[in-house]
């Protein structure tokens, strides 16, 4: 009489198994984990079906039925994970009125179609601007490498020019200041531990980027005169982040901005400490 | 956000934990099962020391040789008691594997930039815990700190062992079966865990922890925040927490982390009666606090 719980024990362990297996092999594991650990993630649920299928076609003596409701839990899984790999309504997300004034709110996914607002560089213009500068050695970097760099504090590297991308985000405590703070979503393992990472940028047409834009940056980075604020999470929080981290001691003086589309992945992963950078 | 940007990172919260933990508490429920299977209560009872404290110490020398994460550790100490190791010598593995195993070590001198005074730190801070929950159940039984309920037991709340019987292919399909129920087992409280700690992140703001994170043992008029992630090689980005907290704070998260966090309290609770499970989650809370009390202290009363 018990024989059928072992077998929906068996379904259960093969349906883990195979939701791990789906949620690691596509691209919408960007959103949970890094990509480096995918290989665990597909050998996780490669081992749990295995067991499950003599115990579905082969079942032991299980326990009683009124233990069934102990696995709860792992149809929520289920609920969980169509909820959260549901990328496009949760881009739609709505915006907290109590963090406006503080922690302005950006759609990560969301494609930011907006006119160059005067005092911007055309596109073309910055464009033409980026090359230049590119050709003269301007390398393409992400932020929390360029943080890494940053932090290195060696002259020779912190003296080059750098094309960095990223969402402008403009702060109250910034506002009149020629400066907006560009951050970029950078996961080290997984989506638990994102952070929102970037400097403060100084731009004199600050004024004219709207929050949320996405946005290429041509420039190099200064030594900066202020101390910093206190909680860079007070500043500016990304959604999807807990922190955020606004480098303390060094500021990008851009020489170009352009809007630019969201990349594919609006994460980063990759924390290279020499070239090449991911970008 | 929202409510729906909230249910929703909720609910990519608790899948990121769990598909992230998956793996390590599959091993843990692997070679909880190969003890299960090839583990002979005898033989083990042999290779036990009759003295308590050279017990504590083979349970944290087991520890540091055996690396496993602080979700396998504990269905593998289950099915360690239940093979009738006593607590005083599994509790201690408990603690020590996820924590001050070899691989751990390494990566915290990598991560500080080769600084050996944060990997001694790390292994100062989590062995008075592990010492002290193994004096607290010296001559404990595990049946008596052990729920009942679980696979091990059969389901009927009292502990026995199977000698290995059966072929290859027999075998091979208990140590599956042993493994699977296991990580179902234990799977359910890892999700609770991960739930709460989903709660935790949507309902408390990171700005709400900067008022807890003052430092009460800094003394000087330069602000001590920034020191921590400095102390960091860049590899080490995920410092965001770290970087809220006071430099003096900043060590305990890697020391106290391992042994007791919201997935492991869950987890502590579900294998372990209250009394146990209250004292494997408190110890280590304790003990890390005053050790790094205590070196905060003395590095004040130096500078």
């Amino acid at each position: 009489m018990k024989e059928p719980l072992e077998r929906l024990k068996g379904l259960f362990l093969i349906a883990v198994g195979c939701l791990m297996l789906v949620l690691a092999s596509g691209d919408l594991y960007l959103s949970f984990m890094n990509p480096r650990f995918r290989w665990l993630t597909l050998a996780a649920g490669a081992l749990l079906c295995l067991p499950g299928m003599p115990m579905l076609l082969r079942p032991g003596q299980g326990h009683h039925w009124s233990r069934l409701t102990a696995y709860a839990p792992f149809l929520a899984l289920f609920v969980f994970s169509l909820q959260a790999a549901d990328r496009g309504r949760a881009a739609a997300a709505e915006t907290d009125p109590d963090l406006a004034c503080t922690a302005p709110q950006i759609r990560i996914g969301e494609a930011v179609q907006i006119p160059s607002p005067p005092g911007i560089a055309t596109a073309k213009e910055a464009a033409a601007r980026r090359l230049a500068a590119e050709k003269r050695g301007a390398l393409r970097i992400t932020t929390a490498e360029l943080y890494i760099l940053a932090d290195r504090n060696d002259p020779a590297e912190t003296s080059r020019r750098y094309v960095l991308r990223g969402v402008a985000v403009r702060p109250k405590a910034l506002e009149g200041s020629g400066q907006f703070l560009l951050l970029r979503t950078f996961v080290y393992c997984c989506s638990v531990d994102a952070t929102a990472v970037g400097f403060l940028v100084q731009w004199a047409d600050a004024a004219g980027l709207r929050d949320g834009q996405w946005v290429r940056l041509t420039g190099r980075l200064v030594k900066r005169t202020d101390p910093g604020p206190e909680d860079d999470s007070d500043l500016a929080q990304l959604p999807g982040t807990y922190f955020t981290m606004v480098h303390g001691t060094c500021l990008f003086t851009a020489e170009s901005v352009e809007p630019v589309e969201p990349p594919e992945v609006e994460f980063t992963f990759a924390t290279n400490e020499e070239e090449p950078y991911d970008y | 956000m929202g409510a729906y940007g909230q249910r929703t990172a909720f609910s990519r919260i608790v899948v990121t934990i769990f598909i992230e933990a998956a793996p390590f508490l599959l091993i843990g429920s692997l070679l909880g099962a190969l003890v299960e299977e090839f583990g002979s209560v005898e033989r083990m009872a042999h290779l036990l020391p009759k003295n308590t404290a050279a017990g504590i110490g083979l349970g944290i020398v087991a520890g540091i040789g055996l690396p496993i994460c602080e979700c396998g550790s504990v269905p593998l100490a289950r099915r360690l008691m239940r093979k009738g190791i006593p607590p005083h010598v599994v509790l201690p593995f408990m603690y020590a594997a996820p924590a001050i195993n070899p691989v751990v070590l390494a990566s915290t001198y990598i991560a500080f930039k080769g600084n050996p005074l944060m990997v001694l730190g790390r292994v100062g801070m989590i062995l008075p815990a592990a010492v002290l929950i193994g004096l607290l159940h010296a001559g404990v039984r595990s049946e008596d700190i052990l729920r009942g309920q679980g696979h091990g037991a059969h389901g009927h709340g009292h502990f026995h062992s199977h000698e290995p019987h059966g072929g290859l292919v027999a075998r091979f399909l208990s140590i599956l079966r042993h493994m699977a129920l296991d990580f179902l087992d234990m799977g359910r409280f890892l999700l609770l865990g991960a739930a709460f700690s989903a709660l935790f992140r949507i309902l408390i703001p990171s700005r709400a922890l900067a008022p807890l994170a003052k430092d009460p043992f800094h003394r000087g008029d330069d602000p001590p925040r920034r020191d921590p992630f400095h102390l960091l090689r860049g590899g080490r980005l995920r410092g965001g927490l770290l970087r809220l907290l006071p430099a003096r704070g900043m060590p305990c998260v890697p020391r106290r982390g391992p042994m007791v966090d919201l997935k492991r309290i869950s987890l502590y609770g579900s294998t372990f009666r209250r009394g146990t499970a209250l004292r494997l989650i408190f110890i280590p809370i304790l003990t890390v606090f005053l050790c790094a009390a205590v070196g905060a202290w003395i590095s004040g009363v130096r500078t």
